[in-house]
């Protein structure tokens, strides 16, 4: 897709495993924290004022 | 014939040959035979000659450099294989060689997402609590290159959006602001059946300008004071020969020799309604449909529209998306009721809604212009021409 | 397959006279040239409306799930695969079913021929000899019918039903010496941001007619998640983020479960390559589960299983 690596994360914890949760979190959050800021996949609220931004806009590039 | 039309005749008989005539007249009847629509529309498309100015092909893109200097430009565009009308910016990019785009330029004038409003509940703020309207770009716009069926179904959405009860602003603004160049179309597909439902190759209905391809020429008619206008502002100064006006009279008549394909109507305002309804037919016609959507999202008339409100913690947006009819969500009430629930209820309603419903209401025939688009991309060939024979030859 | 056609009609016509089934599921002829129409006949004099050729594409089994009764239904590789599915996860039951196996040779990407064809119109076309011929106002053209199958099936590895009451020819010879990843290869080995890109310029003519999922034999959901209400899960519009949202979602939900018979981007208006994204997923799934979609009634789909040696990696 193209979502920088480092963003999704998994693990299996158990509500039992309190410590392994404390590690996990304060490592996902460093590793986030040191990619900055993401520009991807984010959702604002829509912008589409106007039909400049018509149905089925294609990409610029390539003409006929 | 009624008085207007022979008017219309004699004005003809000044500008054009005897022979040209007969043939007319011959074209009309059999148009107006199979059809039964009347004469007037078929027989404007073809004899309303009155060209005023014509510009070389070669001159095309001075003449939409010349537009882009005044007004938003908007043109069918292609990029692969997909064909739209998009803002262009440079006068090199529109596509004439499709005879219509896969999608319709509905899209110009309702648009398929449009925020309406934003709101906000940020303490401080001086509109917190207030819906604002979201300013919008109402500067000129031109269409340029749309084709008579398209231009058509403007005028049956104005139906809707702009009635004597209610405008709907943006609708009334945007219709204000743009002036419709057309291009009639030389060779119809073998999907188009315009002239079967009130509407020609060459028809004049709802443009403002017409261009008509004579070869290395394009013939440039203006119908109205918008569109005598933008010629104005176009510089183009060559005055029509008459040659060209002979050759456009050509092309209109070579078009509705060509049409693609035709489609009964003359009965579908008598039957009963609850009769068609209730029809055994429909059990057929919906099997193959899957509810996808792409037939209201293409159709140049259809009109239906959701309105929601997108919000982020404490700004918000109100918005309008096309909706369809064939989204089983369509007809779902709060209380989680669902009257169109099967999707025969669903694929039904369409076509009672564009074939009958409409017809009973507004009593200018049907909602649909002939444009094909349905029947060239619906995925599993589900084909209205088809619906129209089997609704107007309907027996109860 | 033009000689399908007879034996189409005598198995169709032999099932509903004896009553075997309440309905037949198949083809006819469609309206405009090359195209088809699936329908559901009932009753022995509609069994010559049937009919077969290389745009027969529509997945037949997009009609199974929550049918009442017995129907026949035509299946190719493809469309066998997606019905072994179907019965797996309880949306049709086997007793329901006949299903009449069609070996396939591919099938016709019909844009691909328009395209070729530029603007002119055909008129008439037929097949023969590996060739599409085809006809119109004035011009005729022939084209080589290997060179024009829809993109899945040049590519398919699977062209004989995996699961069939009776077939309608001989099986066919399997196409073994096909990668089916070369492009899924390429995007893997692009950075981010250019695959970002690359997917950007793939959804942008994205109208959200939902085409896509309704061709699809298993977007079954009697609620999709973008029609979720309580709570919403995406916006509606056509904002890019929504959008890419749809669609990389709803290959997650094919994942293991995509036979990849090409129904979606043959349906897209808008010719939106879909299969890039479930393709990924096929081949992720092949890699960590062994596992194809829909092979064999014994073998339930790896996401719906828990195995002890489950790959997991990437699970920390």
């Amino acid at each position: 897709m193209g979502i920088e690596e480092g963003r999704l994360h998994f693990s299996w914890i158990s509500s039992a495993e309190a410590g392994k949760f404390v590690d996990v979190v304060k490592e996902i959050t460093d590793q986030v924290r040191q990619l900055g800021p993401a520009s991807k996949l984010i959702k604002e609220l829509p912008v589409l004022s106007d039909e400049s931004v018509s149905s089925g806009k294609m990409a610029a590039g390539e003409a006929g | 014939m009624n008085h207007h039309l022979w008017t219309l005749i004699a004005q003809t008989i000044h500008r054009s040959s005897s022979d040209r005539i007969l043939g007319g007249f011959h074209q009309l009847s059999r148009l107006c035979g199979q059809t039964g629509q009347t004469g007037q529309t078929i027989f404007q498309g073809i004899y309303n000659t009155m060209t005023d100015k014509m510009v070389k092909k070669a001159d095309l893109t001075q003449l939409l450099s010349r537009l882009l200097e005044d007004y938003r430009v908007f043109a069918p565009v292609r990029r692969g294989d997909i064909t739209n009308f998009q803002q262009i910016s440079t006068a090199d990019e529109p596509y004439f060689s499709c005879t219509n785009t896969i999608l319709s330029p509905k899209s110009l004038m309702l648009p398929q997402s449009e925020c309406m409003f934003d709101f906000t509940l940020e303490k401080g703020s001086d509109m917190a609590g207030i819906m604002r309207e979201i300013d919008k770009d109402y500067s000129p716009r031109v269409i340029f290159g749309i084709r008579p069926c398209d231009a058509k179904s403007f005028q049956l959405l104005d139906l809707n959006f702009d009635t004597s009860s209610y405008r709907d602003p943006w609708w009334v603004r945007r219709r204000h602001h743009t002036t419709l160049v057309g291009l009639g179309c030389n060779v119809p597909c073998s999907t188009c059946f315009c002239t079967s439902v009130g509407g020609s190759p060459f028809a004049e209905d709802g443009l403002d300008l017409l261009l008509t391809d004579v070869g290395d020429e394009f013939a440039l008619q203006s119908i109205t004071e918008k569109g005598e206008q933008l010629l104005r502002k176009t510089g183009i100064e060559t005055e029509s020969s008459a040659a060209t006006a002979k050759a456009v009279l050509a092309c209109k008549e070579s078009a509705l020799g060509l049409m693609g394909s035709s489609v009964p109507t003359n009965n579908l305002e008598k039957h009963d309604v609850t009769a068609l309804f209730n029809a055994d037919f429909w059990d057929k016609v919906q099997f193959a449909c899957i509810n996808c959507g792409i037939c209201t999202y293409v159709c140049p008339t259809c009109w239906c529209f959701d309105i929601q409100d997108e919000v982020r913690k404490n700004n918000g947006v109100r918005l309008r998306n096309w909706d369809s009819c064939m989204s089983p969500l369509f007809t779902l009430h709060g209380s989680g009721h669902n009257p169109r629930n099967e999707k025969l209820q669903r694929v039904r309603q369409r076509f009672m809604h564009k074939l009958k419903y409409f017809v009973d209401k507004y009593e200018r025939g049907v909602a649909c212009v002939g444009c094909g688009r349905c029947v060239e991309q619906c995925p599993v060939n589900i084909d209205i021409r088809e619906v129209f024979r089997l609704m107007n030859q309907f027996k109860s | 397959m033009q000689s399908y056609r007879t034996k189409i009609f005598e198995i169709a016509l032999r099932l509903l006279v004896e009553k075997q089934v309440d309905g037949v599921l198949g083809f006819r002829r469609g309206s405009i040239p090359m195209m088809s129409q699936p329908i559901l006949i009932s009753s022995p004099d509609e069994a010559d409306q049937l009919h077969w050729d290389s745009f027969c594409s529509s997945n037949l089994a997009t009609y199974l799930p929550r049918r009442k009764g017995r129907v026949a239904v035509f299946a190719k590789g493809c469309d066998s695969r997606n019905i072994v599915l179907q019965i797996l996860e309880n949306q049709i039951k086997r007793e329901q079913l006949y299903i009449i196996g069609v070996p396939c040779q591919g099938m016709v990407d019909r844009r691909k021929v328009l395209a070729a064809l530029d603007g002119r119109e055909p008129a008439g076309v037929s097949e023969g000899n590996g060739m599409i011929r085809l006809s119109g106002g004035n011009f005729k053209e022939d084209l080589s019918r290997d060179e024009y199958l829809q993109e899945n099936c040049a590519i398919c590895t699977h062209r004989n039903p995996v699961i069939y009451d009776e077939l309608v020819a001989e099986t066919t010879n399997e196409q073994r010496e096909v990668d089916r990843y070369v492009d899924i290869h390429a995007l893997e080995a692009m950075s981010d941001d250019d695959r970002w890109q690359h997917f950007e310029k793939i959804l942008t003519p994205c109208i959200r007619c939902y085409a896509c999922r309704n061709a699809c034999p298993m977007c079954y959901c009697p609620t999709c998640f973008v029609d979720e209400s309580t709570p919403q899960w995406l916006g509606k519009s056509i904002d890019p983020t929504d959008t890419r949202t749809f669609h990389f979602l709803r290959a997650f939900h094919l994942a293991g479960r995509c036979t990849d018979c090409g129904n979606c981007e043959r349906a897209c208006p808008m010719g939106i390559k879909v299969r890039q994204l479930t393709k990924k997923l096929e081949k992720d799934i092949k890699q960590l589960y062994a596992y194809e979609a829909g092979l064999s009634l014994d073998e339930p789909p790896p996401l719906d299983t828990y195995r002890p040696d489950d790959p997991q990696e990437f699970i920390r």
